[in-house]
């Protein structure tokens, strides 16, 4: 389902330009996701088929996973997504959740900053280094990092200000935990 | 700096915060105040928890599995199950647990197999006159092989947190998991007069050919996986790949698939790998904590002290195991535990393929029972009952559960025979 129809209208989390980066980012994780697949049978067709061994498809994918697992994850703080326990859901008055809402909101905001801050720290030490095959700059394949806790952020931050933060009951308990 | 983790970890688990940023942010927390390490190891951390090939086959088996069932094959793999057992007494509920078992071959996780399987077969059950308890208990039961029969999620995510041939762990998952769904089939039939179970009028062999015969693609993922992986032809990532293309040739031969369907699919499960590996991710930090703060070696000592004996401590182990899988949904707990586990396990000189799936088998079993029986309260919502009246009925289903997994852990056969096949 479009996540844009799930969301209360004429809120914060529908407001234009949320979407747009949302819109964004959902057709990113889609590429990036279909091309997992569409690189690594690139690879064993050239193996059985061509006979060649391609150098730089294990490495790309490697590194598309990174950038697909942290925008990912802001597209689950998007959906409410994340697995949590959450046990005191139903005992807490909903000003008590709220409260309890916007505690989690931060010390995640908190977790991001953190990462955000010394994920770039991180690229800044190894700005001039690329990868061993395919000579990809490192410092883009690990931008995943502080970018990705960027959107985490800006997701969590929305949500709590337009009072979308709550786990909706349509969805399975627990998020998509494998 | 190890009290400052689990502190802060408990509460933030109270008060509902994500178990990724949970994890991760109370190593954090650790790091800060209690060493004087640098805080660069967290993204350093981070990145090489993920920056992993294997890791790859998560994304793709879960898109492939999701393919498979957009594509209608739960739908046909029902029908042939129903066809082939619905005759028998309480034949729904053996049709129910052969379709969980054909399901478990073609998707990696536990969740996705039991809403695809459950919103079918329960409802029918219920018209059939099951007691919806019964219902509940086997299809969450059932849906405990996902992760066992290949492909797993979680055998990836251990397989490449160890070191442990991914490859070998699908291998050595198969007949213990085949091994518990016979199990299961055998107990729902001997608790079928309580569950309320009948059996349905026999199929005309027309039928059952038919049936079967439309069901028969289902066959072509799991022997792609296991015979790519046998013959050593393809790792386990490019046999996800490969699944991922089947599965959608399927699906455009069924004409069930749409451009807008698969960009929903492929969002899908984007979405859940990453919820996944992230959780992967925060939990690196954390075990990289427990580690550097000696809090493994302290685990090993303490074990050593209890008991010298191997098989004593693997019934020990397997007790920790199943009361953290009670809390802990199946990939954070994993993921917690196998850093303090990978020590302990060398020290008593366990099979590595043996120890891992005997890991997962016993992790599994919190989908079922309370608190956070996640499995079960999923059945429990489609079938519209109340999760604390399912107990009863659930209770032989975790008991053979965790003799199952006894059985892995003292009979080395089941795991070592099919991986051994690969070397010779």
């Amino acid at each position: 389902m479009n996540q844009d129809s799930r969301l209360p209208e004429g809120t914060l989390a529908t407001a234009l330009p949320v979407r747009l980066v949302r819109h964004a980012l959902e057709v990113l994780v889609a590429l990036v996701v279909a091309s997992y697949a569409a690189i690594i049978c690139l690879q064993i067709f050239y193996r059985f088929v061509l006979n060649d061994s391609l150098v730089w498809s294990e490495e790309l994918v490697r590194y598309g996973l990174l950038w697909g697992v942290m925008l990912g994850a802001a597209l689950a703080s998007d959906r409410n997504a994340h697995v949590a326990l959450d046990p005191l859901r139903n005992s807490l008055s909903p000003r008590a959740y709220r409260a309890m809402a916007w505690l989690c909101g931060v010390l995640i905001v908190l977790f991001c900053a953190v990462v955000g801050w010394y994920g770039w720290e991180y690229i800044n030490r190894l700005w001039q280094m690329r990868s061993p095959a395919s000579q990809i700059p490192m410092r883009w394949v690990f931008a995943s990092m502080p970018i990705g806790c960027t959107l985490i952020a800006f997701f969590t931050i929305i949500h709590l200000i337009s009072g979308t933060y709550q786990r909706r009951d349509d969805d399975t308990p627990g998020g998509h935990a494998p | 700096m190890t009290l400052i983790l689990f502190a802060c970890f408990a509460l933030f688990l109270v008060i509902g915060l994500p178990l990724a940023f949970a994890m991760g942010l109370s190593a954090i927390l650790a790091l800060y105040f209690g060493s004087n390490l640098s805080l660069l190891v967290i993204p350093q951390r981070m990145n090489a928890s993920l920056d992993s090939f294997a890791l790859l086959a998560v994304p793709l088996f879960i898109l492939a599995g999701e393919l498979m069932n957009a594509g209608g094959i739960t739908e046909r793999i029902v029908r042939f199950s129903r066809s082939a057992l619905g005759h028998f007494k309480g034949g729904l509920a053996q049709a129910n647990i052969l379709s969980n078992m054909f399901m478990a071959a073609l998707s990696g996780s536990s969740l996705a197999d039991l809403s695809a399987i459950g919103s079918m077969m329960i409802p029918a059950m219920t018209r059939e006159g099951y007691k919806k308890a019964y219902s509940v208990a086997i299809t969450s039961c059932a849906a405990l092989m996902a992760p066992i029969i290949p492909p797993s999620v979680i055998a990836v995510i251990y397989g490449s947190m160890t070191g442990i041939s991914i490859g070998s762990l699908f291998l050595a998952g198969a007949l213990p998991g085949i091994m518990a769904g016979i199990g299961i089939m055998l107990l729902a039939r001997v608790m079928a007069d309580r569950g309320g179970a009948r059996a349905m009028p026999r199929e005309s062999w027309g039928d059952f050919g038919r049936a079967s015969g439309r069901a028969l693609p289902a066959l072509a993922v799991p022997a792609i996986i296991v015979g790519g992986i046998l013959s050593g032809v393809f790792t386990p990532t490019e046999a996800g790949a490969v699944a991922v293309a089947y599965a959608l040739l399927y699906g455009l031969a069924t004409r069930r698939h749409n451009a807008s369907g698969i960009y929903a699919l492929l969002l899908n499960a984007g979405v859940t790998t990453a919820s996944a590996l992230l959780a992967l991710a925060g939990a690196s930090l954390f075990s990289y904590v427990l580690v550097s703060s000696g809090f493994a070696r302290l685990a090993l000592e303490l074990m050593l002290t209890i008991t010298e004996n191997p098989q004593v401590a693997l019934l020990l182990i397997f007790v920790l195991l199943m009361v953290l899988g009670m809390f802990v949904e199946t990939v954070s707990a994993l993921i917690l535990v196998t850093p303090i586990l990978m020590p302990v396990a060398a020290h008593y000189g366990y099979t590595d393929v043996q120890f891992g799936i005997f890991t997962l088998m016993s992790l599994v079993l919190g989908g079922l029972t309370p608190p956070v029986g996640i499995l079960a309260m999923v059945a429990c919502r489609i079938a519209d009952i109340e999760y604390s009246k399912t107990f009863g009925m659930l209770m032989p289903f975790v008991a053979w559960w965790a003799v199952a997994t006894l059985l892995v852990a003292y009979v080395p056969f089941l795991t070592t025979w099919l991986p051994s096949l690969v070397l010779n």
